[in-house]
């Protein structure tokens, strides 16, 4: 989706149509929830701050103005200041599903699938988030940006930096 | 041979893979619409604007604005930045004026310490095409520095240095002077060695030259005028001379023939009665002849007496102006190759340095950075209360 049509849309929901938020809910939500899925490591955690995150966007959609921010990014840094809130009451104490986790997941490209949550679980958090937002959400270097509140030059840099290390690990892993 | 796709494709995959609707999925859309449809007024709904508004900024701006109005109009105490810091004056007409590009008020009390005395003069006409040019200079520099007593024993050393001389000094830890006289041809060295002591912002020097061209012109014409006098003086009193002279030898030389005329006839032994007689009487006419030649003889050396004691005396008064005319010009001669000033010494406090480097709208200039840091904040926290 086009920031135009992303800026359309929301417009559009700021007058109330009903087609317009569906629009964006289908746009949005598979990556939204896959981020908060893979942060979280817990679906019905994941499910419980995706209908918050969602709540608090239609909450906040009035006060969307123009194009200076966008919904997209605006999302994602919402989800992930919930992310936050909840570590913190929760002391960070993150379960591991693997059952659910993975349910959702067919068994097609199930060694490829390891080998990354591998790769990724070898780097920091700031990598792994990085890269969460570059490959789950799918959102450009200047939404990612816009997300974490600094400058794309230092994302495209930090992320560069990320994958070198994964890359680093993908081989010294290859037999 | 690898097997494993590039990191990149890797990831790709991995993050599709990972998106996928919660199982939940439309039972939160539902909650999530109807939350969508019960918000009041959606459509009609506009960005909340109370608290938008950075009030603190425009405060900043505004104060920003008011204190360069302020400082502008001079009502803020602005003080001597000292860059240039320099006043350098004069004119042909010997009167000293400050040079433009200095900041400091003509009324400031610093100024005033820094202008130099001003000496009065002949108000006569100078014609233009006199372009003779007796340059008198003074001098005054203010030096801030927080070594006060150091650096005024290091300004008497110089000015001894140059082959001048101290007439007063005095220091304490917190202010300090040395008024001196250094030879003209030396001045530029001193001056020059005074700048390097404190750097460029700390020195204000005041340097005035005047042309004493019509000081010069007035001794000249005073000196022209005893001297045209002292030459009359001296003329009639050759003349006195020289008329005493003549009568005193006609008044001798008739005295002379009288004592002749009357040797000869006391001589005569006749015995003619008749001519004993008349030669009598004629003796008896050139002894009062005589009488009163002697009378005009001793009148004549009196009068003499007295008008040459009144000549000489007129004469010694015209030298004597003459000599205190002459001292005069010798006087200005030496003002013209000397330089007489004043270097004052303030110790300056740490600010002070730090109020010296700061331009002159340093208040406006806090408050806009003040401004543009409270909107940046605001921009900040706007922004995390959409999130």
């Amino acid at each position: 989706m086009s920031p135009h049509d992303e800026a359309s849309l929301v417009a559009r929901a700021q007058r109330g149509q009903r087609d317009a938020l569906e629009s964006l809910w289908n746009e949005f939500t598979p990556q939204l929830f896959g981020y908060l899925v893979n942060t979280l490591k817990d679906r019905a955690l994941a499910e419980d701050l995706l209908q918050t995150a969602w709540v608090k966007a239609i909450e906040g959609l009035p006060r969307l103005e123009g194009r200076a921010v966008r919904i997209r990014p605006w999302l994602f840094a919402v989800a992930r200041n919930l992310c936050r809130e909840h570590w913190r009451s929760a002391k960070r104490n993150v379960p591991l599903d693997p059952e659910e986790h993975d349910a959702a997941t067919d068994d097609s490209g199930l060694e490829d699938k390891a080998l990354a949550e591998q790769l990724l679980a070898s780097l920091s958090e700031s990598d792994r988030e990085l890269l969460r937002l570059r490959y789950i959400a799918d959102l450009s270097l200047a939404d990612i940006a816009a997300a974490l509140h600094i400058n794309s030059v230092s994302v495209r840099v930090r992320i560069h930096r990320a994958l070198a290390r994964a890359r680093k690990i993908h081989l010294s892993q290859e037999p | 041979m690898n097997k494993h796709p590039d990191i990149h494709t890797l990831l790709s995959t991995w993050g599709k893979r990972n998106r996928s609707l919660p199982s939940k999925n439309e039972q939160i859309k539902e909650v999530v619409f109807t939350a969508f449809q019960s918000m009041p007024g959606l459509a009609a709904a506009r960005p909340a604007r109370a608290g938008r508004t950075p009030w603190l900024s425009l405060g900043f701006a505004g104060m920003a604005a008011l204190a360069f109005l302020v400082t502008s109009t001079g009502l803020w105490p602005v003080q001597y930045k000292g860059t240039p810091a320099r006043m350098e004056g004069g004119s042909a007409q010997g009167v000293a004026e400050p040079a433009a590009g200095y900041d400091v008020p003509m009324d400031s009390a610093a100024n005033r310490e820094m202008m130099p005395p001003y000496y009065p003069y002949p108000q006569g006409e100078v014609p233009a095409t006199d372009t003779r040019e007796f340059l008198r200079t003074s001098y005054s520099a203010t030096l801030r520095t927080r070594r006060v007593e150091d650096l005024t024993r290091r300004v008497e050393l110089i000015v001894r240095g140059m082959s001048g001389r101290v007439d007063y000094s005095n220091s304490s830890k917190e202010y300090g002077s040395v008024n001196f006289t250094v030879p003209a041809d030396r001045f530029e060295a001193f001056r020059a060695e005074v700048k390097s002591m404190v750097g460029d912002r700390f020195i204000m020097e005041n340097v005035s030259r005047e042309n004493l061209l019509p000081q010069k012109r007035s001794i000249e014409e005073q000196q022209a005028d005893i001297q045209k006098n002292l030459d009359a003086a001296k003329a009639r009193r050759t003349g006195l001379v020289a008329t005493h002279n003549k009568a005193s030898a006609a008044l001798r030389s008739r005295l002379t023939d009288i004592a002749y005329e009357m040797e000869i006839l006391q001589s005569d032994t006749t015995t003619d009665p008749a001519r004993r007689a008349q030669n009598q009487y004629r003796i008896q006419q050139l002894q009062n002849e005589q009488s009163s030649v002697n009378a005009q003889l001793s009148s004549e050396n009196a009068s003499y007496a007295r008008q040459l004691a009144a000549a000489d005396s007129e004469i010694s008064g015209w030298q004597n102006a003459l000599d205190g005319v002459k001292k005069q010009d010798q006087n200005l001669m030496d003002n013209v190759a000397t330089v007489s000033g004043t270097i004052s010494l303030q110790w300056v406090s740490v600010w002070g340095i730090l109020d010296l480097y700061l331009p002159e709208q340093w208040p406006s200039i806090l408050f806009v950075i003040a401004a543009i840091v409270s909107y940046i904040l605001h921009r900040r926290k706007m922004r995390a209360i959409t999130i």
